[in-house]
Order: C-alpha cells, then sequence, then structure tokens
C-alpha cells in the first residue's frame, strides 16, 4: 500500500481519472495496520467495516467541512486515521460506525438509489447528512473532522492563521497594523497627547 | 518573607478566591499592614503553562467544575453545563481576561431614578455615585497600569482589525472612537514589559504585559509577609458563632482533606456564581436561607451584559490575530437614550478571535458544519469584528440556585446558573446588531456574521449593593447588611451593569473597601 503524503491538494473525483474507491482507500488505509482493518481476526472492526465503507467514512469527513481545492487531502486522511484506530480498540466506535454507515447508506439508497459515496451532488449528500446530524455517529465524525482542520497547526497556514507569535517577539514588528487599504491610526505623539501628556 | 499563619489565628482576615477583586483586597490590606489568608480553590499557571494555543488554553485554564444552565438563554441551550467561562486558579479570571478597563458613566450608578421603574425588571440606584468612586477609579488604573490620563500611558498602536472598526464607525458619524482604555503596558512600567501585539491576551499574557492579579497585586501581597496564600483549597462553608458573628471557615486542602481557618474577617471573592453558592451553602440553623441572606437576594438579580458578536469579511486581509485581542472600543452609544427603545447603552469592542474559536462560534449547535461554513472560514484572514458589551437589567428570577441532588467532589450542591434576557436586553442587541452591519457595510464588507454567543464571562449583581437592608444583601461598602464582618469583594455587589466590561469598577470598589476594613478594624468595630 503506498503511502500518499506529497499529495497537497483535494482533487475531485471527476478530475481523478482514478477508481475513486481504490485512491481513497489506498491513501486512507495509509499508515494505519491494514489488517486490523480488513483483515481477518477477531475484533469487532474487522468483522464489521471494509474498505468500501472506509471510503464512505472518506467522503463524509470531507463533506462536513468541505475544503475542495484548498485543504489537502491528507488532512482528512489525517481526521479518518484518528478515527479508525481508535475503532480498532474500541468495540463501541467500531460498532457506531459501521451501524451508522449502514443506516447512512439505507437512506441513501433510498433516497437516491445509491449508496452515500456514490451520491454525485454535494447538496444531496449534505442533505442526507442533515437528516442524521443529531446523531452520535454523525458529531463523532462532524467533532473529529473539526479538531483536524480549525485546531490543526499543519491546516492554519492555508487560512492565514499564524498560530503561536511569542516566540517570535509577537507582532509588534510583524505586521499587527500593516494594512495599506486603511487610514493610518493616530501617532504616538497624538496617542500621547490624548491622554495629556 | 512568606508569612505563615496559625489556622486558628483569628486575627487574620480571610479572602476567599484571589482573582480581581480578592487578589486586590489581599494586597491592598497588606500595604496596610493587615494580615490575611488568602484561600484559592485552583493551583498556579507557571509562565511555561501559557502557551499562544487558543484551544489548548481553553482546556487548560477553564474552570470545568459541574454547573448547570437553566432558563431561556443561549446558554441553556449551546453549552447546558458550561454557563460560564471562568478560571480556577491563582489570578482567577485575570489570567484569561482580555484587559478592558472602562469605567461606568454617572448615569450608570442610578438607573432607577433616570429610568423609573420598569416592568419585569428589578431596577435600583447604587447607594454610591461617580463621584464617589472617581478617586477609587484613578487608583485602580494606576494599580492595574490602564492606558490613559490617570497613568500617562497612550493608549495602545491601532491594529488593522482596530482601524476596519474606526474607519467604519468614522464614516457612519461615530466620534468616541479609541483604543483603550486597557490594563495592558503601551510602554515598560511597574516592573512589566509594553505590549508586544503577541494576540493571546486571553490565553494569559505570556510576557506579563496584562495586569492579572497572580503576576501583580498576589506577589506584592506575599511580599509584605503579611499574606499568606493557600492554593489548592476550596472553602466549603463560612461559619458564625452565636451572636451570629462569622468566624471562620471550613475548606478543602489539596489532599482533599477539611481544615478549618479562624478569622476576624472574612470576604468572599470567587465570582458571581461561586460567591452566593457559598452564602447559600453555609445555611445554618440561625441562617436557614444561608448567610447574609435576610433579603432573600443571595444568588438573585444574576447579570452577565448584552452580547454578541458581529465578524465580517472585508475586501482585503485584515490578519484578525496580529495583535491585542481587544483594544480599540467604539463608545457613542453608551449614553442612556430611551428613544432607541431600550434603555441603556453599549460598548462596540473589536476583538480578536483565533481559528479555533472562530470555527465555533462562526455558527453553533448540531448543525453547525457545511459547505458554507467552511467557506466563511476559508476567509478567515479577511474577518474583523466586534463584541457588543451592553448594560443587562437585572430581574429577579435570574440567578444562582442549588441543585436538588447533584453534589461535586467535596460533597456540595452543584450550581444551576438560570437566565431569561429581559425584553430590553433583546432590543439594544437588534440595534447594535443593525449599527455593525451600518458600520461593516460602510467598509464594504462582503458578508456578515452574527455570531453565536459565548458562555458568560462578566458575572454581576447575586449579591447586590443596596442601601435597604430588605433589598440587598450589602451597604456601599461591600460589607452585608446581616454580618458585619462578613464582605462580598467581587461584582456579585453590582446592583446594576452598566455597559462597561466589570473589572476595573471591581478593583475600584475594593480598594475604597479595604480602607473601609481598616478602619473597622482599627476602631473596632469588627
Ligand atoms: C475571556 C474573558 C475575557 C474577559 N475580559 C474582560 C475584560 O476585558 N474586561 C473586564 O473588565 N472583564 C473581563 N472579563 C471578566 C473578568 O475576568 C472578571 O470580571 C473578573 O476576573 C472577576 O473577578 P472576581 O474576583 O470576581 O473573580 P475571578 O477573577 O474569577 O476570581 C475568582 C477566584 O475565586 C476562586 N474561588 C471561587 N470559589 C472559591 C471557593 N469556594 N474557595 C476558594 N476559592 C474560590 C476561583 O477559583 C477564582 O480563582 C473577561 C472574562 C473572560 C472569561
Ligand atoms: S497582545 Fe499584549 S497583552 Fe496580549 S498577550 Fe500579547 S503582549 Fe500580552
Amino acid at each position: 500500500m503506498s503511502i500518499q503524503t506529497e499529495h497537497p491538494k483535494f482533487k475531485k473525483r471527476e478530475s481523478e481519472g482514478l477508481s475513486r474507491r481504490g485512491f481513497l482507500v489506498k491513501s486512507v488505509l495509509a499508515g494505519v495496520s491494514a489488517t486490523a482493518i480488513v483483515g481477518a481476526g477477531n475484533n469487532a472492526f474487522a468483522a464489521t467495516l471494509n474498505e468500501d465503507q472506509a471510503a464512505t467514512l472518506l467522503q463524509m469527513v470531507q463533506d462536513i467541512f468541505p475544503h475542495p481545492d484548498f485543504l489537502p487531502l491528507s488532512i482528512y486522511q489525517d481526521v479518518l486515521k484518528g478515527v479508525l484506530t481508535e475503532a480498532e480498540s474500541t468495540e463501541e466506535t467500531a460498532t457506531l460506525l459501521a451501524e451508522g454507515l449502514k443506516d447512512l447508506n439505507a437512506r441513501s439508497t433510498e433516497l437516491h438509489g445509491v449508496p452515500y459515496a456514490d451520491v454525485d451532488a454535494y447538496a444531496k449528500r449534505e442533505g442526507l447528512l442533515r437528516i442524521i446530524q443529531d446523531g452520535a455517529f454523525f458529531q463523532k465524525l462532524r467533532w473529529a473532522t473539526w479538531a483536524g482542520i480549525y485546531i490543526n497547526p499543519e491546516a492554519w497556514p492555508q487560512f492565514g492563521y499564524e498560530g503561536s507569535s511569542w516566540e517570535h517577539g509577537g507582532y509588534i514588528d510583524r505586521g499587527f497594523s500593516d494594512a495599506t487599504w486603511l487610514p493610518p491610526g493616530p501617532t504616538l505623539e497624538e496617542r500621547m497627547k490624548a491622554v495629556g501628556k | 518573607m512568606t508569612a505563615k499563619f496559625d489556622q486558628d489565628d483569628d486575627s487574620v482576615v480571610v479572602i476567599i478566591g484571589s482573582g480581581a477583586g480578592g487578589g486586590t483586597l489581599a494586597n491592598e490590606l497588606a500595604q496596610k499592614g493587615i494580615s490575611s489568608v488568602v484561600l484559592e480553590a485552583g493551583g498556579v499557571f507557571e509562565n511555561d503553562d501559557i502557551e499562544n494555543d487558543e484551544w489548548g488554553m481553553f482546556l487548560k485554564l477553564t474552570d470545568f467544575d459541574k454547573r448547570y444552565s437553566a432558563g431561556g438563554w443561549h446558554g441553556a441551550q449551546n453549552h447546558p453545563t458550561l454557563p460560564n467561562w471562568l478560571v480556577k486558579g491563582l489570578g482567577g479570571s485575570t489570567v484569561h481576561w482580555a484587559g478592558v478597563s472602562l469605567r461606568f458613566h454617572e448615569h450608570e450608578f442610578k438607573m432607577q431614578t433616570v429610568n423609573g421603574d420598569i416592568q419585569d425588571a428589578n431596577m435600583a440606584d447604587w447607594p454610591i455615585t461617580l463621584e464617589e468612586l472617581e478617586p477609587y477609579y484613578d487608583r485602580a488604573e494606576i494599580k492595574m497600569g490602564v492606558t490613559g490620563k490617570a497613568t500617562g500611558m497612550p493608549h495602545l498602536p491601532w491594529s488593522n482589525d482596530f482601524r476596519v472598526l474606526a474607519e467604519g464607525a468614522r464614516r457612519v458619524g461615530y466620534t468616541k472612537i479609541e483604543s483603550g482604555p486597557m490594563a495592558i503596558n503601551s510602554v515598560d512600567r511597574d516592573g512589566r514589559p509594553a505590549c508586544q501585539q503577541i494576540g493571546f491576551c486571553m490565553q494569559g499574557c505570556k510576557i506579563g504585559a496584562k495586569w492579572s492579579t497572580d503576576i501583580t497585586e498576589i506577589p506584592a501581597a506575599v511580599e509584605t509577609g503579611k499574606c499568606e496564600v493557600r492554593t489548592n483549597c476550596m472553602v466549603l462553608q463560612i461559619e458564625h458563632d452565636e451572636s451570629g458573628k462569622a468566624t471562620g471557615v471550613v475548606y478543602a486542602d489539596a489532599d482533599g482533606n477539611q481544615q478549618r481557618q479562624a478569622a476576624r474577617v472574612v470576604a468572599v471573592a470567587g465570582n458571581s456564581i461561586e460567591t452566593p453558592r457559598l452564602l447559600l451553602n453555609s445555611a445554618s440553623s440561625m441562617f436557614p436561607d444561608g448567610l447574609a441572606n435576610s433579603s432573600g437576594q443571595v444568588g438573585k438579580n444574576y447579570m452577565v451584559h448584552v452580547n454578541g458578536g458581529v465578524y465580517s469579511e472585508m475586501p482585503e486581509r485584515v490578519h484578525i490575530h496580529r495583535g491585542t485581542q481587544v483594544a480599540g472600543i467604539v463608545a457613542d452609544e453608551v449614553p442612556n437614550n430611551p428613544e432607541r427603545g431600550f434603555i441603556g447603552g453599549y460598548h462596540l469592542e473589536k476583538l480578536t478571535l483565533g481559528l479555533p474559536v472562530m470555527s465555533l462560534f462562526l455558527k453553533r449547535g448540531n448543525g453547525a458544519w457545511g459547505r458554507d461554513l467552511a467557506q466563511a472560514l476559508e476567509r478567515y484572514d479577511y474577518l474583523s469584528g466586534v463584541y457588543i458589551v451592553g448594560e443587562d437589567l437585572p430581574q429577579e428570577q435570574n440567578g444562582i440556585t442549588l441543585h436538588d441532588t447533584e453534589k461535586d467532589q467535596h460533597g456540595l450542591p452543584v450550581p444551576i446558573v438560570s437566565r431569561t434576557p429581559h425584553n430590553n436586553d433583546e432590543r439594544m442587541l437588534k440595534h447594535a446588531y443593525g449599527v455593525m452591519d451600518k458600520i461593516h457595510d460602510a467598509m464594504d464588507a462582503k458578508t456578515t456574521h452574527h455570531l453565536a454567543k459565548y458562555p458568560a464571562s462578566h458575572n454581576m449583581g447575586t449579591a447586590r449593593m443596596h442601601e435597604d437592608p430588605a433589598r440587598g444583601v450589602v451597604n456601599k461598602w461591600g460589607q452585608t447588611h446581616d454580618i458585619p464582618n462578613l464582605f462580598i469583594s467581587d461584582g456579585s455587589v453590582f446592583t446594576t451593569s452598566g455597559a462597561a466590561n466589570p473589572t476595573l469598577t471591581i478593583v475600584a470598589l475594593v480598594i475604597r473597601q479595604a480602607e473601609y476594613i481598616a478602619q473597622e478594624m482599627n476602631a473596632n468595630n469588627i
């Protein structure tokens, strides 16, 4: 299984040309013990989750906080790795995922005639997720995705958020007031005068 | 010079809590030669604990002791077990406060006289005036290092984010636009450095440019040899004798063992949730409704300030995360002008949110996900916005009560924090949203977001000050009407909330209270 760390941007399935599932699963599984997921064994996870399901989960986490052409796919893969790793050791999580997926695919098949990952339009997939958004399965993935993006320093640069600054001396000399499209603030002299100095 | 007092030394003042109120009181008394023991429920945050990590520090600093939220406010729905955003630790909530240090205006001390009775509100005048408090505001500003005339420290330089607000405000005709007053050094002062525009004030200031009692008042008090601080010591009960005088406190030490500390005077500064909770939990056969509660007002009239966040996407980059989190205030809407459809006024305060907190509050609830939210967050670097801080009316049913069955780690009932906004609050907020939309429109904003509300950070009113012992818990010195040697030394004493962030007023009141305590001790009245 190849490890796809060099994939800088999320690419949409349409532009991909690859079998989406084959590609996605490979990527998701990178770094996670594959046998734990698809191999034989006596843990609940292996018994309940297959590669198709992993691919569906990857689609889901991308749909929850979609940043196509903005964040690399690896951010979402890492989210899923975390969830899958937990499912390996926690039967409760494995069951939550397996049953949640079963339920989601059943709803999807009923409404759109195909499983979730094969529903082509984002709006339709979002609609399906809105139906289940109050459940534990969805919220688990939502918070995992939130954490994997918005509190993940690896994702921050893309948002323009620069993280810790004290070790660089703050922003006093690094652009806290660098906007040229706004009128400047008062000078030090003006600010001194304003307090009677 | 660390003092150590005997547990049955009944000559000391016992101070409960080491935040804005407790830390200040300890130092003021120490400077007058009065001995105190400070009991602080939390531990110490060392400089190494302070990181520029918004979410990590939220988890590290926030007091997650069990508290429930009830009533019709956002808290009950959005964060039912985190009604308030507090710090349990040396320095209390001053470790993560932003440093805005506004004074009350004259009318804000006499809202009942100015506006008459208001339906469904428990209006009252403060028993003190601005004129009486002014010298103490000066002293508070000098002590804390507040930019402005009293210290002669210039207000902070204007960041991009504030320049957006200032220019927008100017375009809609506002004029009261300033980058202060802030309790943050704009120049090196008092052994603390000037602000480096680090941008993580609410995660604890890494360099100590911002005033917080753990690095100022408490060390100064300890230095005198007159103050002993015991951390990880949670006070469970205030005890009294047959004459109804407070005699000391029972507390749980770091190992969970119960201890006693005798006292000549007890001062409670646990912030406006824990202060009334402690009074209620100290009920005895002599005071069955809780200590100092003959008025029935302990725990009532809980106020938080009308508040809301408005953030808009600007046409160019703002880099909102660069620089002091709040340092820029528009004060044109502070006057009491009922023609706007509400009484009281509000401030607009530029406020930095990091990406983590922005992503949590831009939308809230189970449905806060999806393409719209993700796209809005992709424009994080273009966002600019404010925190609205407005006068919140006291209502008797808003308050702190004890849970019937659920107990904390020490076996005491956990608090329930109930609040339902007054109609006046709703009207004020609507007005403020309208004003902010206009200000941002004037800056060619592309999209505007009214954020979900945060857990309450300004807590006031739950042991309020009133001249009449039947209508309030404490007199104008913060001394309880019922028990002369029991004082309240935090925002619980606020009669009404004003539109000013509360801390400067807490500190000014406590400086004044310390003088009174010293005088009454000298005269042997307490
Ligand atoms: C994010 C944030 C930003 C803020 N920014 C501003 C601002 O810019 N301007 C402003 O004016 N205000 C601001 N505030 C509010 C400010 O922090 C409070 O007004 C102020 O700290 C209140 O002081 P206090 O002494 O009442 O309580 P605290 O500072 O909260 O201190 C109370 C202390 O008492 C301790 N305690 C409680 N019960 C017990 C007990 N039973 N036994 C022992 N110890 C106990 C607690 O552990 C705590 O350390 C902000 C608050 C937050 C959350
Ligand atoms: S911006 Fe100033 S006050 Fe805030 S953390 Fe930085 S140095 Fe401290």
